[in-house]
């Protein structure tokens, strides 16, 4: 269930999420906890495809990117998002060794996934548009 | 020490299929209380639902790779319920479902058996269902169509029941993970339901059958 977990209130808030994730349900539980934050959500969408179509209107802060897309592998999708700048935060239902060596360093949530673990991680990964947004605001 | 898993893919479908139920069982839970006023209501409904995913687990843990037939798959529901055959009637071609699709289209089915039952053709004496699937070629795709219509009974014009976790089922997860295009509509001899499901996505969906009738009865 999503719940409002952090006391400081929407600690995402002006972050744009892109999340791309082929379970509806998976989808719109983390989708409710991002927005709850304050973040603005773009899909959610259960596809590489669709989510190239968002990227060409929106560019996102941060990309939730579920590894495991009807039977595909997402890794092809998070280069180009990578070639782009855009922080990744990965999410596996497997065995963390099925990430390529070229993404390992990148967070990895393990479903079900855990809402203030998912929170922290993109705030980690989105660090540095923080603090030029919010040159003041004391940490 | 024994291996206990047959093949190495299996594990990880299996994981895969625990992790997604435990999601619908929550997703479910929320949704089931949410708007009901007493605890035996709530139940009841909570009960029917993980009595069809039960149903559709065991029917995946049957046949993990052949597929699930979707005659099956839509008796389940209906004849768990104790419906009135006689007033019930349906038929298609032999379809299989792919295991990895089957539990939105199960959880669809057990809905819309239990908005017929409550508020539908088996809430009036007079009512009855009929459900039809056929395969439609559109633009080079191959379409799964499945009809559900039912008749004989006045549909209260404010109550279209499909509310809640039945109306997100087939509005919005059907679309989202099957890329199905769905359509629910009261209109004045009762309730029409057209669910249209492709073929393939990125994997296939279902397929048309090829082994004979009475395949069921070998197992």
């Amino acid at each position: 269930m999503a719940m409002k977990t952090d006391v400081e209130g929407a600690v995402l808030s002006g972050i744009g999420v892109l999340i791309v994730e082929d379970e509806y349900l998976i989808a719109q539980e983390v989708a409710e906890i991002l927005r709850l934050q304050g973040a603005t959500v773009l899909g959610p969408v259960a596809e590489a495809a669709g989510a190239r179509k968002l990227l060409a209107e929106k560019r996102p802060d941060c990309a939730l990117l579920d590894i495991n897309l009807r039977g595909k592998l997402v890794f092809e999708f998070a280069a180009e998002l990578q070639q782009l700048g855009i922080p990744i935060v990965l999410i596996t239902g497997y065995d963390r060794s099925i990430i390529p060596v070229a993404f390992r360093h990148l967070p990895s949530l393990q479903k079900p996934v855990n809402s203030q673990t998912l929170i922290t991680s993109i705030r980690k990964q989105t660090r540095v548009f923080l603090r030029e947004v919010e040159p003041t605001s004391p940490r | 020490m024994e291996n206990f898993t047959t093949k190495p893919g299996d594990n990880l479908e299996f994981q895969r299929q625990l992790r997604s139920l435990f999601s619908v069982l929550r997703t479910l839970i929320r949704l089931t209380s949410e708007g009901r006023s007493s605890v035996e209501d709530c139940s009841a409904y909570l009960e029917g639902r993980v009595s069809a995913l039960a149903h559709v687990h065991q029917m995946m843990a049957r046949a993990p790779d052949e597929g699930l037939d979707l005659e099956e798959l839509l008796c389940n529901e209906l004849l768990s319920q104790a419906l009135p055959e006689a007033r019930l009637a349906m038929g298609g071609p032999r379809i299989r479902i792919a295991p990895r699709y089957a539990v939105p289209l199960a959880l669809a089915f057990h809905e819309l058996t239990i908005n017929a039952l409550t508020h539908g053709a088996f809430a009036s004496s007079t009512g009855e269902a009929d459900i039809r699937w056929s395969v439609l070629i559109e633009n080079g795709t191959s379409w799964l169509r499945v009809n559900w219509n039912e008749s004989g009974f006045e549909l209260p014009a404010d109550s279209l029941q499909l509310k809640g976790f039945g109306f997100e089922l087939i509005e919005r997860m059907l679309p989202y993970e099957l890329n199905a295009r769905t359509a629910v509509r009261a209109v004045p001899e009762g309730l029409r339901v057209q669910l249209d499901i492709p073929a393939s996505g990125d994997t296939p969906v279902w397929r048309l059958a090829a082994e004979p009738r009475g395949w069921r009865e070998a197992l």
